[in-house]
């Protein structure tokens, strides 16, 4: 489950130090725009630009990397379709690294170098971001909308990362926070069910923090990924009592959970990471387990509201035939992270290259989704991207997504 | 030779270039006991391998009651009547003795593998009547009290029984025995010789024989080849046989053991 | 707390049991050690998707093409890969079984897709309070089923001509051959229980959890069931499913989640050195 791993802490850092950081490589690729000018290494091309893609297509990730790959291609489809960025087409090139450091590094290469491409999203295998971390912080390629990120990729903050996805520090406080709130708890009492890895303890390790903000206790129970049974852990919490749950993990932890707690009569309301908010989980549940589930997500699920960015998605997706999983969160993240990419190459001009790219993102810049998320904010102290988190129910009878309360409400609890 | 049961038509069989029989031809009458006769490695084991379609033959035909037996598969052979004992006893372990003698008949079964799953009133009267058979063959053969053991359980000559009564269950026209009196007493040889005279006189039986044992093969045999080397060196009656110096020089030569010697009179004078 | 979990120890133990005892049926037909045993059990789950997601079969007859798809799949998998390898070195046998579960998880992703789907039958999936103890409809459903799947197999294997037949086969293929009988045709049969058996596993594991191809990891915990019980047992097949459910259920509760596979290893390596042949194995016996 290595996609799952930790968001990162978001460290403030004073704005000298990023320039400090950043200054030396943007005036050196600053310096050589008339060399990098349309040369085939930065993959701008007469007609067409070429932009990466690294993500899990196949392996035990795949299923929801492959749909967030549907959704960044199908936005980038619509672009192309009225007419792409000065001109030119968006071409995705989606390497496939199987759920394998070791792909992920030879396609890398294969991008940057061989290809090459201007720059390259996604980077879903959290292994390889950290393996690759040093080479991208001080490479030439900017990585633009990750699915997940790693520490080691986005601390200390660097013009040559933007993260694409709802973090889970962030997610931690807000789900926290909203639960608190509407619950009216004074020393809550959380228990955090995760999947036995690295990604789960960070997680954990986030919800404790917010909870002990609040003056309440955390507490963490894990289970296998391949669980069946999940009698032990509904024993545990049935002895535990916790005013709520968190669950992080694999669609089948969040199914067994709510059902298993069903199962024995006991309703503690709860709420899974972003990556299990799919309509299939809570059809699974049912309706009786489902009404108790709920998951944080800094993206608006396709269906679940008719501002314009939704309706958008929801009609250009019917459009070229992903009804199937065009509710599905990873599909509207994808989506986001197909708009940055159309509106980075904007940014970086006529001329695009490489530096260019890079110059003009680390300027700052703000996605404006239509109300597929808050407006995701980059400075060139914080290149966090989507920061504010709403939480979604499932209404089974209406087969839709319910969203509690805006975007803006969590502000509160994530600053 | 009208009367062949089975006639074995210049046979050969080669293992890489190892030639292990070479034109091999001789019949098998119906009633007859057939001895085949021969030192260690002259071929006979590999003979009974070729009539029960265990090996192919390179070159030669065998025909069974006229039918060609060489292009058909060993549980087809089975199946047409030709029932076989081993050398070294091959017996269901994991079966009781009565289970094992119910399997020689179950092989010839005439309800399907799908009647017999979903159990029809055909396979199931069919089931009832093996068991009566098995029981009375165990009676027959003299080991009714053994019917729930398993054959590890038993003494080497009875499970030799078992492995015969296994045989006759099958209705064959003609068993091939491997050696059916190695490791068996004298008392349970005599026991034998009658069971094979007695089937053979009530149930018209004919028997092709492998055995070392030659007080045994003159007296019970009808009919006996000689093989050597792979080759066919003799055929006739025992006294004939016993005679013949082509088959006292083949013993002689041979590391031929004690037992082999014994009883051919012509060799030892 | 104790009787909540052996409860649901048993009831999975039932299911480890039942893909087990396929396993051994297989084992003691062909000698194949199969580990696409576990990808049978996947196999089984999407033939339940198949039946009553995709095509809206009703579900008596849905339970009939589970049945009837995976026996015709064991039969195919001997007919294609078993039969013509028979006789050669056990190992390359064990790696065609190995990449047959590969070849096996690609196909089902190329077809069914990578992400993973709700089985939902009309199967019973409330539950009631008995004698302090919560009962999962579902769980016990699946266990009552797997008995009954069990049961039903021991009075066929025990008591029926075919029966015989197949242990006959199974115990010497040469004295079968040689008595008539068709012996391939038992070893097909063979591999049609033993992939059905696993298939209806499937159902129910791909009910309990999600239908996807990470069921094969859970499926593949007969292979401990299977050296525990002892290889070549029919009861102790049974029996080591059972322990290792129960050995899963406890060490989660008592220990922790990740202790369950490392209990189950570590009696199976106590297993192997104290007693090899199994709890209900049985020992060599040496031929005269």
């Amino acid at each position: 489950m290595m996609t799952l791993t930790s968001k990162t802490f978001r460290v403030r850092i004073s704005a000298y130090r990023a320039l400090l950081i950043a200054a030396p490589i943007i005036a050196c690729l600053g310096s050589a725009p008339a060399l990098a000018q349309n040369t085939p290494q930065d993959g701008v091309h007469a007609d067409r630009v070429d932009w990466g893609v690294l993500m899990d297509l196949s392996g035990p990730t795949s299923a929801s990397q492959s749909i967030w790959v549907a959704g960044l291609q199908d936005r980038i489809r619509m672009v192309n379709e009225a007419g792409g960025v000065y001109g030119r087409r968006i071409n995705i090139l989606a390497e496939d690294n199987r759920f394998n450091a070791a792909t992920d590094r030879i396609a890398f290469e294969k991008l940057v170098s061989q290809t090459p491409v201007i720059a390259i999203s996604g980077m879903g295998t959290s292994a390889s971001q950290v393996a690759l971390s040093p080479t991208i912080r001080a490479g030439k390629v900017p990585i633009v909308g990750t699915y997940t990120s790693t520490k080691a990729l986005s601390e200390p903050v660097s013009p040559m990362v933007y993260n694409g996805f709802c973090g889970y520090k962030e997610m931690a406080a807000a789900g926290v926070g909203h639960y608190v709130d509407k619950l009216g708890l004074k020393a809550p009492k959380v228990a955090t069910v995760a999947i036995e890895s690295a990604g789960g303890k960070e997680y954990h390790d986030f919800i404790a923090e917010a909870v002990a903000k609040r003056g309440g206790t955390a507490h963490h129970i894990t289970m296998k990924v391949t669980a069946v049974d999940v009698t032990p852990q509904a024993l545990e919490l049935m002895a535990l009592k916790p005013d709520f749950i968190t669950i992080y993990g694999v669609p089948n932890t969040a199914i067994l959970t709510m059902k298993a707690l069903q199962q024995y009569g006991v309703k503690i309301p709860a709420f899974g990471i972003t990556y299990l908010g799919a309509p299939q989980i809570f059809t699974a549940m049912g309706p009786e387990a489902g009404a108790n589930y709920t998951f944080a997500s800094c993206f608006t699920p396709g269906g679940s509201d008719t501002l314009p960015g939704n309706v958008e998605m929801m009609t250009f997706a019917e459009k070229v035939g992903r009804t199937a999983i065009r509710e599905d969160i990873n599909y509207v993240a994808g989506w986001v992270a197909g708009q940055m990419i159309s509106e980075a190459l904007q940014r970086a001009g006529r001329e695009a290259t490489r530096a260019k790219l890079v110059e003009s993102l680390s300027k700052g810049f703000t996605i404006d989704t239509k109300g597929l998320s808050a407006p995701i904010v980059y400075t060139p102290q914080n290149n966090t991207g989507p920061v504010l988190f709403r939480m979604f129910g499932y209404d089974h009878a209406t087969k839709k997504f319910t969203a509690f309360g805006e975007y803006a409400d969590s502000a509160r609890y994530v600053q | 030779m009208d009367d062949a049961l089975l006639s074995v038509e210049g046979l050969e069989i080669r293992f890489g270039g190892l030639v292990a029989l070479q034109s091999v031809s001789f019949a098998a009458r119906r009633g007859d006991i057939t001895a085949v006769i021969g030192p260690n490695g002259a071929g006979k084991t590999t003979l009974f391998n070729c009539v029960t379609g265990m090996y192919t033959p390179s070159a030669g035909s065998i025909a069974f009651a006229g039918k060609e037996l060489t292009r058909l598969k060993p549980f087809e052979i089975a199946r047409l009547g030709i029932a076989r004992t081993f050398q070294n006893l091959a017996l269901f372990e994991g079966l009781s003795i009565l289970e094992n003698l119910m399997m020689g008949a179950y092989g010839r079964g005439h309800s399907g593998l799908l009647e017999g799953m979903v159990r029809s009133r055909r396979a199931v009267r069919e089931e009832q009547e093996t068991r009566a058979r098995a029981l009375e063959m165990l009676a027959l053969l003299g080991i009714s009290d053994l019917a729930d053991k398993r054959p590890g359980e038993l003494p080497y000559g009875a499970q030799k029984r078992v492995e015969f009564g296994r045989v006759l269950m099958q209705d064959a026209k003609l068993i091939l025995l491997d050696e059916p009196m190695a490791g068996m007493n004298a008392a349970e040889k005599d026991e034998l010789v009658a069971l094979i005279r007695r089937i053979r006189s009530t149930l018209g039986v004919s028997f092709l024989l492998v055995e070392h044992d030659m007080p045994v093969v003159m007296d019970v045999s009808d009919h006996i080849v000689v093989l050597d080397f792979g080759r066919k060196i003799a055929e006739g009656a025992p006294e004939a046989v016993r005679r013949n110096e082509a088959v006292i020089a083949a013993y002689l030569g041979a590391d031929a053991p004690e037992e082999a010697l014994h009883g051919m009179p012509g060799a030892a004078a | 707390m104790l009787g909540q979990v052996l409860f649901s120890g048993l009831a999975l133990g039932s299911i480890y049991g039942l893909v087990a005892l396929g396993f051994v049926v297989i084992l003691k037909a062909t000698d194949v050690f199969n580990f696409a045993q576990g990808m049978f059990v996947v196999c089984g789950a999407y033939l339940a998707v198949t039946a009553l997601s995709l095509l809206g079969l009703p579900f008596p007859l849905a339970i009939l093409f589970i049945i009837l798809g995976a026996a015709l799949m064991g039969m195919g998998v001997h007919a294609a890969l078993i039969r013509p390898l028979s006789g050669r070195p056990i190992l390359s046998i064990i790696m065609v079984t190995i990449a047959l579960s590969i070849v096996m998880r690609a196909g089902i992703e190329i077809l069914y897709g990578p992400a993973g789907r709700t089985l939902s039958t009309p199967l019973p999936s409330g539950g009631f309070l008995f004698a302090g103890l919560r009962i999962s409809q579902l769980h016990m459903t699946a266990a009552a089923v797997s008995w009954l799947c069990m049961l039903a197999f021991g009075l066929f294997f025990r008591f029926t001509s075919v029966g015989l037949l197949m242990r006959a086969a199974a115990d010497s293929h040469e004295a079968a051959t040689i008595a008539g009988v068709k012996v391939d045709a038992m070893n097909r049969l063979a591999w049609a229980i033993g992939f059905t058996l696993a298939a209806i596993g499937g159902l129910f594991l791909g009910q309990l959890q999600i239908v996807s191809t990470e069921l094969e990891t859970i499926g593949l915990l007969a292979l401990p069931a299977v050296v525990i019980g002892g290889m070549q047992s029919i009861p102790g097949a049974i029996l080591g499913g059972l322990l290792v459910g129960v050995i899963e259920q406890l060490a989660s509760t008592y220990i922790s989640p990740k202790s369950a596979d490392v209990m189950i290893y570590a009696l199976l390596l106590v297993i192997l050195l104290v007693r090899p042949w199994g709890l209900l194995g049985q020992k060599a016996i040496n031929r005269v």
